[in-house]
């Protein structure tokens, strides 16, 4: 292999980490796909699968990555099947695709490693032939399904008998009549036509004993003087003899012209798109509209009907938008960007002399349609029409009636029942409603970004965690501050200083902050792949997925979210049948939400599942000595039971969960990150995991305590309350062991001069200061020698050598430039064991 | 932050008894005890003076050698005390007191001596094999023993030194 350059590294290493984001995207789309049958909504689905195939095929191809390219182009051609008519796409389809994105990733991952993709060739080869197998699929029931032949060319000409010439003759010319206003339909008689017309001749020179043609010279498209320069109608072309041309050189010109003018098109829509009214649109709509005027008058030449009337619209909308009367607004120019994609299917269909796909012109021009005109009457028609209720031509009758509304007209005509109406004007501001929805989101600001090294990130915000420390430390110099009655002005500009770093200080960590989507969407394909396997029937939904959280965050609760969306999968939710028969629609929900709660976000997991059994767990709990046998605990209590070691009440163990690990994973994780579980369960109803997580972990506020000559830092989560202990409180048992008695409850006390062997400043308990802990679910005295206070730490890492020391959970500088050790109140909780837990283990031992 | 550089090896020449170009067979040397001491100049980060903000941490549970953590300049950096690691009598630290920070293998380590005295030259023809007299764990710090004109310097074999340090910790935590 060729040694890689630095720069080409780069590219690569860029490439790869783009495609990687890319793929991500595409993988809850395409699950997503297999759940919608709506066809418009698959259409577009398509759409936004096809572009990350295509630009990764771009890059690839660009980098020479040839399997990658291979396979890309692959999935791209079977996508573009659907794109072109989605009613075909069936979620059988979706499992070849998510494969083809499982090995890109794995394909993305050696490049990002090894620069190279070899050693894929075999398994690449194997799913190119999946997908071409699809696409074989396809193409035969096409060949069934399509009513008119419209296979090509090659294949049919001079092979059809006299007899069916005749009567397909005949038939075409009974269509042409039929659909003569439909202008649409004109490319595809034509195609036969002059199919048709060749066959005539070729029956005829048999007959008279000359050569025929050869089908090269034969490309049935009509001589311009069948459409001449009108535009719109064509029924009196219908009855004008068609001529066919030796058109192959000035059809590849069109093409190639086509397919740039679209292209520019495409750019100038794309810019408009991302920066919205901002600018002055003048130019770039003027240039658009130099683009469409030529491809129209191209494809008005070549007789393109189809093409013609769209890009012909297109001009219209393009006016419309130069004066203002239409707005330039997002779902606009997605509309643009359709017919633009639509003509280039076009072109790409006559370059591969197969016919268009005339449904999907009529639909982009059906759009444009709506936004010339006013779209409110337009959309009501086509409401009624998709009801079934009226036919389109009762609309075009009732649209020639324009005065009063249109629903009014249809009741009157009798062609609509008043309900009717009524049901498409509610559907008809529904549609408003999510069109407006559907606008806004694409609207919604796409913010440019940088990639930066985590690590050059880090090191700023070290570095600003410094110079905050450093202000501290200047502003509140000894020195100073005996002069700061006198210098009136700098104490002033000190508060400014101040005010300043900690703004900066909030920018420099929210750097570090990023949406919580990217584990949300992995969940997406968790959930699928489960049910899949389990038969169950569930619906996903996300919330708040933009929810910003430390990336380090991110990456450390998708492991506890794997395990609770499984379990809700695999014991919360019941199968179809069971929820039918407890009056549930057969599909679960479970709902993955993020929210923002003060210093905190929750992430909440709720399943509308059987919940869980208070009793079943009690039991279990008991069984495994996890509580006593008399012990009533609240059903909060009872929930979190699940959460510990080992405690699975599931009947069968399957292959995602049951197996009694996991839930205490899920507890321990979140612990880590200095968050809690809370659990919450409805019998029938469902149940609901609330994961509560720091923003960051490199701030906490803390509380500061000394112990003889040592600085420490305490969570403030983990403390309840702090006291001075009364002598009269305290008991000390003859093992030296101590408790201290607050309110009902005794509690022990714990030492942290004795746990790290310092040298206390203290002689008796009652001089020093006590800290009441709770940490999972366990109550403890600290006793320090003196509280200091409370403020915010940044958090910093324990040196290599030092991580071995128990009970720290990192280090931190205090104001006064010495270094703090921030204590892990966790572990130490797990120094005090209860007699009962002591017990239960003995138990378990023998 | 006040810590002061006092000597980097590459700023401040003045301290520099003999120069020779290349960073090889240049030592910082110090006086420990009764002896003097060298270390690579490739493995010294700089040297700072012991005041207030460069107060050491103690952190429990470390060998009687590591006296804590300091914060230099926003990193939080272990101490070890040279004399206590040799076994050497231990002093109260003074003024002079300095951290020599290394760096070997990405672990930045600040080592605590009683004073520094600059960089020498000792080329490789002036470095005599440590002295066997019985393989004891000091020993194994020893790189070698570096001549100059009427001086001997102990050098130290500072992987070494850092090295058998992480065993022993580990060898503290397994127990």
């Amino acid at each position: 292999m060729e040694p890689i350059g630095e720069e080409q590294q780069q590219v690569i290493l860029d490439f790869v980490a783009e495609s990687m984001e890319t793929l991500e995207s595409v993988e809850p789309t395409l699950i997503h796909l297999g759940e919608v049958s709506d066809i418009e909504e698959i259409k577009e689905t398509m759409d936004l699968l096809f572009r990350p195939f295509h630009s990764l095929k771009g890059g690839a191809g660009f980098l020479n990555f040839t399997t990658i390219q291979k396979v890309t182009h692959s999935a791209e051609n079977l996508l573009q099947v659907f794109r072109s008519d989605a009613t075909r796409w069936e979620s059988k389809y979706s499992e070849v695709l998510i494969q083809s994105c499982d090995l890109l990733s794995e394909m993305l991952n050696q490049v990002e490693e090894e620069f190279h993709e070899e050693g894929f060739e075999e398994d690449a080869d194997e799913l190119i032939r999946q997908l071409e197998d699809c696409l074989d699929e396809l193409a035969q029931t096409e060949e069934l399904e399509s009513e008119l032949s419209t296979s090509s060319l090659e294949q049919e000409v001079g092979s059809i008998p006299l007899s069916e010439v005749l009567s397909r003759s005949a038939a075409l010319l009974r269509n042409l009549i039929k659909y003569s206003k439909d202008t649409f339909a004109e490319g595809i008689f034509y195609q036969e036509m002059g199919i048709l017309v060749h066959e005539l001749e070729r029956h005829y020179t048999e007959c008279v004993g000359s050569e025929p043609q050869t089908p090269e010279d034969l490309f049935p498209l009509p001589d311009k003087t069948a459409s001449s320069d009108k535009t719109t109608s064509s029924a009196n072309d219908s009855g004008e003899m068609v001529e066919i041309l030796n058109a192959s050189e000035r059809l590849k010109q069109f093409i190639t012209d086509t397919l740039e003018q679209l292209e520019k098109i495409e750019d100038i829509f794309l810019v408009l798109d991302k920066l919205g009214g901002e600018m002055d649109t003048k130019d770039y709509l003027d240039s658009a509209f130099r683009n469409f005027h030529s491809i129209k008058g191209n494809s008005g030449f070549l007789a393109v009907g189809p093409m013609e009337n769209l890009s012909h619209k297109a001009e219209a909308v393009l006016e419309g938008m130069q004066a203002e009367e239409i707005p330039l607004d997002a779902s606009n120019i997605q509309s643009i960007l359709e017919v633009v994609d639509t003509l280039r299917e076009g072109v790409v269909a006559l370059s591969n002399q197969k016919s268009l796909n005339l449904e999907r012109f009529e639909q982009a021009l059906r759009r444009l349609t709506t936004l010339t005109s006013d779209p409110e009457k337009t959309k009501l028609g086509d409401i009624l029409i998709e009801m079934g209720s009226v036919t389109s031509g009762d609309i075009e009758e009732a649209v020639q009636q324009q005065q009063s509304p249109l629903g009014d007209i249809l009741v009157q005509m009798g062609k609509a029942s008043p309900s009717d109406v009524e049901q498409a004007l509610q559907k008809q501001s529904e549609k408003k409603k999510t069109g407006r929805k559907s606008a806004s989101t694409a609207i919604a600001p796409k913010t440019q970004d940088i990639r930066v090294s985590l690590d050059k990130l880090d090191q700023l915000i070290n570095l600003v965690g410094e110079l905050v420390i450093s202000e501290t430390m200047v502003s509140q110099h000894p020195a100073l501050k005996m002069k700061m009655t006198e210098l009136k002005s700098l104490k002033k500009v000190s508060g400014q200083l101040h005010r300043n770093m900690r703004e900066l200080q909030e920018i420099a960590m929210s750097m570090r902050m990023v949406p919580v989507s990217s584990v949300f969407r992995k969940m997406v394909r968790v959930v699928h792949d489960t049910s899949k396997k389990l038969g169950k029937q569930v619906e996903l939904e996300l919330v708040g997925e933009k929810s910003e959280v430390d990336k380090t965050l991110v990456e450390q609760i998708a492991d506890p979210l794997l395990h609770i969306i499984r379990n809700a999968v695999d014991h919360g939710l019941e199968t179809p049948e069971e929820r039918q028969s407890a009056g549930k629609p057969p599909g679960g929900k479970i709902v993955l939400e993020a929210q923002h709660v003060g210093n905190e976000v929750w992430i909440i997991i709720q399943d509308d599942g059987k919940g869980m059994n208070r009793e079943v767990i009690l039991n279990k709990a008991i069984e495994r000595g996890l509580i006593s046998e008399d012990a009533s605990p609240a059903d909060e209590e009872v929930w979190k039971l699940i959460l510990e070691p080992g405690f699975s009440t599931a009947q069968v163990v399957t292959d995602f969960s049951g197996r009694g690990v996991g839930m205490d994973v899920v507890k321990k994780n979140i612990e880590k990150l200095r968050g809690s579980v809370d659990v919450r369960s409805t019998m029938g109803k469902g149940s609901t995991f609330t994961l509560r997580i720091p923003l960051t972990l490199s701030i906490i506020d803390g509380l500061l305590v000394k112990v003889g000559r040592g600085f420490y830092v305490l969570p403030t989560t983990t403390i309840q309350e702090t006291l001075q202990p009364e002598p009269e409180k305290i008991t000390e048992t003859m093992d030296g062991k101590e408790m201290l008695r607050i309110r009902e409850k005794l509690l022990p006390i714990m030492r942290l001069d004795k746990v790290y062997q310092l040298q206390s400043h203290i002689n008796g308990l009652s001089e020093g200061m006590v800290l009441v802990i709770d940490q999972a679910n366990r109550r403890f005295c600290l006793l320090v020698d003196e509280v200091i206070g409370q403020q915010q730490v940044v958090v910093k890492s324990v040196p290599e050598t030092m991580t071995h020391v128990e009970h720290l959970a990192g280090c931190t500088i205090l104001g006064s430039g010495k270094v703090g050790l921030i204590l892990d109140a966790a572990s130490l909780a797990k120094k005090i064991t209860y007699k009962q837990e002591k017990q239960n283990r003995e138990q378990r031992v023998n | 932050m006040t810590e002061e550089v006092v000597e980097n090896a590459s700023s401040n020449a003045s301290l520099v008894e003999e120069e020779v170009d290349e960073q090889e067979g240049k030592f910082l040397t110090f006086p420990l005890h009764k002896s003097l001491y060298g270390i690579e100049i490739r493995f010294v980060v700089e040297v700072v003076i012991r005041d207030s903000t460069s107060e050491i941490t103690e952190v429990p549970h470390m060998p009687a050698y590591t006296k804590g953590v300091i914060n230099l300049r926003g990193k939080i950096i272990p101490v070890i005390d040279l004399r206590a690691r040799f076994l050497l009598p231990e002093i109260e630290y003074d003024e002079f007191s300095c951290f020599v920070v290394v760096n070997i293998q990405g672990v930045t380590t600040g080592l605590i001596v009683d004073t520094v005295s600059g960089v020498v030259s000792i080329p490789k023809t002036d470095i005599d094999p440590s002295p066997e007299l019985d393989d004891s764990t000091e020993n194994q710090f020893i790189a070698g023993m570096g001549k100059t004109k009427n001086k001997v310097y102990i050098l130290l074999n500072i992987e070494e030194l850092l090295q058998k340090k992480e065993l022993d910790l580990l060898r503290q935590t397994s127990s």
